[in-house]
């Protein structure tokens, strides 16, 4: 969970590698693509988050020389441009995601999450809403630093929430989990664990809620 | 530039094949009407029509020996023609001496020399005293040789059916010659006619030239311009009016874009230097979001250039009302309110752009939360091809309603514009519609539809 951020405006990448550090990675700056390339061969980084327009050129052209020194490397791409065309481009060009600024920080996490996720070898940082704590490595849920245990089926749901959080989990998603398709479920039996969920939730004072958006799914978010 | 045709060019192109056709018609009937007995001036048989070709053929052979005479060697053309034909007979008389050149037939330079003296007087046809019987006659012409005028007897003749075309291409040519003068006049008017008739077009081209943005507003007057290019000058005319429009839309869609950015601004301006603390990141970021709100769709116009009915693609309807929905959950969480979904139609498409749309329904749903009292539900409904978003707000006046979508219009204690002059230029762009009714028991809601894809 090292990452390298190239971006020359200062301010922002200030304020991403914070962000970023909050989440639990360890994180890196640098403004240019001699520097970064100086920071790949001298460092081990898991994921680059590469601006577009840097002083010393196009970020974009120079993936496939970052992917030299570092064959391992997930790269991530942040940029203003953000049309359809450009996102091909980005994409076609090597990057493994893409993503226009002004991005949500909730989805910037997410999609660099999901990204390290696929790369073997790499520990993620723990997930930490409210008072939860939840490391998906080891599997463990800690609640004000005291570990979780529940039953299969609602850990299960809470590990999907979890890994979710702060996005809407789709209700099919959540089904999937929990009930792995193995057994006749009767309808609303997702809504029944998870009334039992946000008692136990509500018991452990985790400071969480789990909402629910009818039509879609739930959503696991810090208490407002 | 590429050669254009040309029109005049065509124009004497065809007169002159037009002349041609005519004068091969003509003479046709000419020589077809008589064989039928409908000219019985002209004392006209079948076998005359043989006639100028034999006598072509005979001053064809007319060669001048090496020492200096004149005799006739046939030809091979002259020998085919009497191989064909062994009844036809030719001499030819030197005018001065009146006697027959070499190579003559001696049979019928004996039956014309039975005129005592210099002859000099044509027939056009003569019989033969003795052949009478038969359909055979003669002819005893002038003719200009290549070794002076000579007096050319042939006698004889068969028709044969190249006879006919011979006859009529010569006498094209010939009524050619004759006409040259009325075919040269009519070639010219019609020159004249075209090109004075198509000279207005230069001044409307000229016209056209000086049109710019800047002169939208004006139109290319029809003048001299003639009846059957005039349509040509109406549809310009239309095309500056749809022009006109667009460009006069897309102005007024940038000063109302560059109004809704200064509210959201002056807000935030506001917020930071008041008293509020507790509350000013939620608000900051509810700002912020709105702004890029109206940011987005500003380069979502800017790429459809303003275009009417422009019909970007096939848009899945429920796919991007769900992801919208998703996006605003967590937003809806954090102010204490709820949101819920509800899909009409389990699958449906629309003709439009999706980011648009995206951007539309997100600015409803900002608007919608901002309005919903802590604890309530805003509704969103994806039906076959509308989206409604619910809430349970104040409302909308019926005063109001009507000025909703303007750029300037203000909630009454002096609240924020809604940013969606901008959401109705882009529905309407894509050919859809936006409107508000009230929601059942008090609030707002906003419909849009689209063109079914």
């Amino acid at each position: 969970m090292r990452l390298l951020v190239v971006e020359d405006e200062i301010e922002l990448a200030g304020l991403l590698a914070g962000q970023l550090r909050d989440a639990g990675f360890y994180c890196d700056c640098v403004g240019s693509i001699k520097q970064a390339k100086d920071a790949l061969r001298a460092g081990d980084y898991d994921l680059l988050l590469l601006d577009r327009r840097l002083p010393d050129g196009d970020g974009l052209s120079q993936i496939p020389s970052f992917r030299a020194i570092g064959p391992k490397l997930r790269i991530v791409m942040l940029t203003a441009r953000d049309a359809p065309a450009d996102k091909a481009t980005g994409l076609d060009a090597g990057a493994d995601d893409y993503i226009a600024k002004p991005y949500d920080r909730e989805e910037l996490l997410a999609r660099i999450r999901a990204r390290l996720r696929k790369a073997p070898g790499v520990s993620l940082p723990p997930i930490r809403v409210g008072a939860l704590n939840y490391d998906p490595v080891s599997g463990q849920i800690l609640v004000h630093g005291k570990q979780l245990v529940m039953h299969r089926r609602e850990f299960a749901l809470m590990e999907a929430l979890l890994r979710r959080a702060n996005q809407v989990a789709a209700r099919k998603n959540l089904m999937e989990d929990v009930y792995s398709g193995d057994e006749a479920v009767l309808p609303g039996a997702l809504d029944t664990l998870v009334s039992r969920l946000r008692r136990r939730l509500a018991d452990e004072n985790a400071h969480v809620v789990v909402h629910l958006v009818r039509g879609r799914g739930y959503l696991l978010t810090e208490e407002p | 530039m590429r050669e254009q045709p040309s029109l005049t060019l065509r124009l004497s192109i065809y007169l002159l094949m037009g002349q041609l056709i005519c004068f091969a018609i003509t003479m046709l009937g000419v020589h077809i009407a008589p064989l039928f007995g409908r000219d019985p001036a002209a004392i006209i048989e079948w076998n005359f029509l043989a006639e100028m070709r034999a006598r072509s053929n005979v001053v064809n052979s007319l060669v001048r020996t090496q020492n200096g005479e004149v005799r006739i060697v046939p030809s091979a053309a002259l020998r085919d023609l009497v191989k064909a034909h062994p009844t036809l007979q030719y001499a030819v008389f030197d005018p001065g001496t009146g006697a027959p050149l070499n190579g003559s037939s001696p049979e019928l330079a004996g039956a014309l020399s039975g005129h005592s003296g210099i002859i000099t007087k044509e027939m056009t046809s003569f019989r033969i005293r003795g052949l009478l019987d038969s359909e055979l006659s003669g002819s005893y012409l002038a003719q200009d040789t290549p070794f002076g005028r000579m007096m050319v007897a042939t006698h004889g003749y068969i028709f044969e059916w190249r006879d006919f075309l011979y006859h009529i291409f010569n006498d094209v040519i010939d009524t050619f010659e004759q006409n040259a003068f009325t075919i040269g006049m009519a070639i010219a008017i019609g020159w004249i006619t075209l090109s004075k008739g198509l000279a207005p077009l230069a001044v409307v081209a000229q016209r056209v030239k000086s049109i710019d943005i800047a002169t939208l507003n004006e139109r290319i007057p029809l003048g001299n311009t003639p009846r059957e290019v005039a349509p040509l000058v109406e549809t310009i005319n239309e095309a500056l009016s749809r022009l006109d429009a667009s460009v006069s839309r897309q102005q007024r869609f940038l000063a109302n874009a560059a109004h809704e950015l200064r509210t959201p601004l002056a807000i935030m301006n506001s917020r930071i230097s008041g008293p509020d603390q507790a509350s000013l990141k939620k608000d900051l970021e509810r700002d912020i979001r709105r702004l890029r709100n109206i940011v987005e769709q500003l380069l979502i116009y800017a790429r459809f250039g303003g275009q009417n009915d422009s019909v970007r693609g096939k848009v899945h309807l429920n796919e991007t009302v769900e992801s919208i929905v998703d996006d605003y959950a967590l937003l809806a969480v954090k102010s204490s309110k709820n949101l819920e979904y509800e899909a009409t139609c389990s699958s449906s498409y629309i003709y439009g752009d999706r980011r648009a749309l995206e951007s539309v329904i997100g600015n409803l749903l900002d608007n919608a939360l901002r309005a919903e009292p802590v604890g309530g539900i805003v509704v969103v409904r994806a039906g076959v091809s509308e989206v409604e978003v619910i809430d349970h707000g104040e409302g909308i006046s019926d005063e109001d309603k009507g000025w909703v979508f303007d750029p300037f219009w203000r909630k009454s204690e002096g609240g924020a514009g809604l940013g969606l002059a901008i959401a109705k230029e882009l529905i309407e762009a894509m050919g859809g519609e936006i409107k508000i009714e009230d929601t059942l028991g008090g609030g707002a809601t906003f419909k849009v539809s689209l063109p079914v894809a």
